[in-house]
Formats: structure tokens, sequence, C-alpha cells
């Protein structure tokens, strides 16, 4: 018997064929790919823009309260006004001078001490409940108390980073240590390998992706906070640029504070991506 | 092997008992069992039968609860053991050279000199050119292959492995232990090889220690008695392995239905 056709089955039976061939992401891969790609690009930037049109759309047709929400082309005018006085370079380097070293500080010391800890069980077990119950209090809360201790300058502003960012590596760093799978470290005894050596090439790699997290995380925190810290206790920063605006009644100042911390935070947040990509090859 | 090769690791009435909260395990009970040198010993039973217990603490990874293992160390300037471990082990972070890299250095051996020696086993193991690769990027068959060179390249006096190919799938088993029998022919360590399975530990072990389970006890010693070098088909096809395997295979069939 020869094998059914189509034709023929088509001709003796009413029921209907589904086909199943390439598309055209099959046909055409690579520039499928290339499209894809290029769309996604495009609508990142397209929805921002879009965004901010409208904003200055509906402003410009009075539809906003140009007090509250100046149009963006008055915006970008200060933006260019602050940046003739030096205000704003000024701002920026104060606010990015006491995020980089709040960040430095904290984030080394809570890596340094979270590998200890995490690695030495007593330590955790002494320590712990401790530093969580710590992690837990709003950092802002105690800068009344660092302002008493440090002053006005700038210590106090750094420390507040600096303990910000410290508890949230210590606990990430901790938690990594402690959860590196007991295999590798099997494989470290099994070769003999010294506390030193189990230290920098099983304990460390092991828990730097999740310290890496937990590093990226406390660099937004550092921008949450100091913005918080320069509303009150300073005379010089973004934070200060944005509360002083208010206080002034100039709205378009304002908006160009709000969005050079946001920009400060994606600038950052890139940077540690940057960071992580560089350190963790093996994730690539 | 002859038995009259002298000893090289006694287990002598080794127990081993898990405690946890709600009870104890025995997983070990009063193991009496000889490793002789250039042996090649499969330690073969059902899953929870300790046989993965008993190679850690021969390995020093775990303390027996009763009882001692003693090992004879010749060479103070090699290692006296090795393991390679089921899955898993092979560092992610560090590419495949210098895994194998990692227990040179260790035991003292310069850089330059454990980067030919990594070279060379993985050369053995077919896997040149992927000396630069990580882990991850290369499949499963190939990681276990970077596991067993990095066990090789330390040249220890016994090697410990624990079920090695388990993870694998059939075909890629076979080529395996293949290459397993190559390598324990030209090089003669003392072998400890804990599986599973029934034709495996034919085809590569010199003698079978069959485990019962709870309490892990050695249930029988099976001398095999296929001649070296062994070539994997003929062993297969011979009526001597079948008789072999089904013996064996009655033998733990009793140990995994209580009567």
């Amino acid at each position: 018997m020869s094998p059914v056709t189509r034709d023929q089955e088509a001709v003796e039976s009413t029921g209907t064929w589904r086909t199943i061939a390439p598309g055209p992401a099959e046909l055409d891969p690579r520039g499928y790919a290339r499209r894809r790609t290029l769309m996604e690009r495009g609508l990142a930037i397209l929805v921002p823009v879009a965004l901010i049109s409208l904003w200055q759309l509906l402003a410009g047709a009075g539809v906003l309260e140009s007090n509250y929400f100046p149009p963006p082309s008055d915006i970008a005018a200060s933006w260019a006004d602050l940046l003739a006085s030096g205000v704003y370079q000024e701002s920026v380097l104060a606010s990015l001078s006491r995020i980089v070293s709040g960040y430095l500080l904290g984030t080394s010391c809570a890596v340094a001490l979270g590998m200890v800890i995490g690695s030495v069980r007593l330590l955790r077990v002494a320590l712990e409940p401790t530093i969580s119950a710590l992690y837990t209090v709003p950092k802002l809360a105690i800068l009344p108390l660092l302002l008493l201790i440090f002053g006005l300058g700038e210590t106090s502003k750094i420390l507040l980073v600096a303990l910000t960012c410290f508890f949230v590596v210590l606990i990430n760093t901790i938690d990594a240590v402690s959860s590196v799978s007991p295999r590798y470290h099997d494989v470290g005894r099994s070769c003999g390998a010294s506390r030193w050596s189990t230290l920098v090439h099983i304990t460390l790699p092991a828990a730097l992706p999740q310290t890496l997290t937990g590093m990226r995380i406390a660099s937004g925190l550092a921008v949450i906070v100091i913005v918080g810290a320069e509303f009150v206790a300073a005379d010089a920063g973004l934070g200060f640029l944005v509360w002083n605006s208010w206080n002034l009644g100039v709205p378009e100042h304002m908006y160009v504070g709000i969005v050079s911390i946001s920009l400060i935070g994606v600038i950052v947040g890139l940077v540690l991506r940057g960071v992580e990509w560089l350190l963790t090859p093996w994730n690539r | 092997m002859p038995p009259t090769q002298p000893v090289k690791i006694a287990v002598r009435k080794l127990g081993k008992v898990f405690s946890s909260g709600a009870g104890s395990v025995r997983a070990l009970d009063e193991i009496v069992l000889d490793v002789h040198d250039g042996e090649f010993l499969c330690l073969l039973g059902p899953s929870g039968c300790g046989k993965t217990t008993l190679l850690r603490v021969m390995a020093g990874l775990e303390r027996p609860s009763s009882g001692t293992i003693d090992m004879r160390h010749d060479d103070p300037s090699r290692s006296l053991s090795a393991v390679v471990f089921q899955d898993y082990s092979v560092f992610p972070w560090k590419t495949i050279r210098e895994n194998v890299i990692f227990p040179l250095l260790q035991t003292g051996v310069r850089r330059a000199r454990a980067k030919e020696i990594a070279d060379h086993w993985l050369a053995q193991l077919d896997l040149s050119g992927f000396e630069n690769a990580y882990p991850d990027t290369v499949s499963g068959g190939m990681k276990q292959r970077v596991a067993i060179a990095r066990a090789l390249a330390v040249e220890p006096e016994t090697l410990l492995m624990d079920e090695p190919l388990a993870a694998l799938d059939a075909q890629l088993r076979l080529l395996l232990q293949e290459k397993l029998l190559d390598l324990w022919q030209a090089n003669q360590n003392t072998v400890v090889f804990v599986t599973h399975s029934i034709d495996e530990a034919l085809l590569l072990g010199d003698r079978i220690a069959v485990m019962s389970a709870r309490p892990g006890r050695i249930a029988t010693v099976i001398d095999v008695p296929f001649d070296r070098p062994r070539h994997p088909d003929e062993i297969r096809a011979s009526p001597d392995f079948a008789a072999l395997r089904d013996e064996i295979w009655h033998r733990l069939r009793r140990e995994l239905q209580p009567a």
C-alpha cells in the first residue's frame, strides 16, 4: 500500500490540517534577532522621551500647575544656569564624595567581617541576632546621634552612609559565606587546603556573587540616605539643593536635584554591574 | 589482584552512627575490610547502605563513631589519597585548568610545574583545548572528567571515587568506564570505587564488596575473575559476566526485600 499523501487524505476525509512550519524568526534568525534588539532598545529610550514630551506639552498648554510642575524646558534652562554658576558641580561633588567614601568604608569593613563571621560558626551564632537587630534600625534615625557625637561636619554624613551600607553588605556576606555548598569544602579538605587557601580559593569566590548583590543594593541605599541627611544637616550637596529650592520657592532647581540624584543612582548601579562583570567572569 | 599483595587500607570494626534530633541512624556497622596494594576495589550496594559514608571516612572527611581505618602512607612526597566526588564538585569559578591546578598548589607544587601537570592530565582525559573554559560552559561528562583529572593529577597513592559516573547518561558512562580502565591500567593506583551499578563494578573491579543496608554491613566480597587489560565489550559478552551479575543481583535483591 502506498503511503497516504496529504492530497489524497484531503479528498477522503473532512478533517483539516494544521501545518507546523518555520516562521519569520526561523527563516531569518539573525535579522529577526537584530530587529528585536533594535526595537527593545528603541522602546527603552522612546518611553521616557514620550513621557517628558507629554509633560512639556501639558505644562505648555497650562494643564499642569507650573509652580509644581514646571515644563522640562524650564528645568533644562535652570540646569544650565546652575552649571554656569558652579553651584551644580559643587552639589554633585559634595554628595558624590560622601556617597563614595561612606560606601567604600562601610562595604570594605562589611565584606572583611562578613567573611570571618560567616566562616566561623561560633562567631556567627554569637553575633547574628545582634546584627539582625541592628540591621532593622532605620539608619536615618541615628543621624541626630551621629550629629551629636561628630558635629555637623563631613564625618557624621560619611558614617551614616557607611553604617547603612555596612549592615546590608554584612548580612548578605554572612549569608553567602555560610551557604557555600559543603561539597566545595569537602574538595578543599580532601586536598589538604589550608584555612587561608580555603578562604581565597573556595569561600571568597563562592560567596562573591551574593556579596556583590548586597553591594549593589547598598549603593542604592547610600544614595537614598545621603539625600535625607543633606536635607537637614548640610550646606552643600544635591539633597541640600532640593531642600533649599523648596525654601526659596524655585521648583525648577528642585527638579534638577531630583533628576540628578536618580541619575547618580543609575550610574552607580551600572558601575557596580561592571564590577560584577569583571569579578565574576564565570557568570558572564 | 592476588590477595598476596600487602594491605594498603585496613578497615577494622568500623561503625558510624548519625545522630539527629529525631534519633540516630546506624550508617555503618562492624565493617571489616582490607584493600590491597594496587587493587581496584568496588563498594557496591543499594542507596543508603553507607557506601559513600565508608568512602568519606577513608578520605578523612568523616570521623568514625567506633573502630578504625589504617591507611599505609608509603611515600610522604605523594598525597595519600585523592577523592573524585559524585557531582557538582568542580569549582565553577575556576577555569578547567585552574580546577586541576588547585590541589597541586596545596601540596606545594610550583605554579609553572602545576600548569604542566594539569595540562598533561587534561590531555589524558581528552580535555585539551578546554583548559581556559569555565566548567559551566561544558557538558556534564566533561565536568566529571575534570573532576577525575583533578584527582589523578596529584598522583595519589589511593584514589577514592564516589559514584563518579552516576550522574552521566548511559552512553557517556560506557565511554568513561573504558577511559577509567585505560587509566588504571597505565597507573595501577589503589582504587576504592563506590557504585550502585553491578555492571560497572564487574567491569572495573578486582574485587567487589557488596554492602547491605540499615545497618550498613559488608554482605559479601566477590572476586572478579576477568583478566587485565580488560576489554569492556568482550567482558560484557562473556557468560561469566552474566553469571556473576545474576549472582550479585540475587544477593542484592534479598537485601532490598526484607522477608
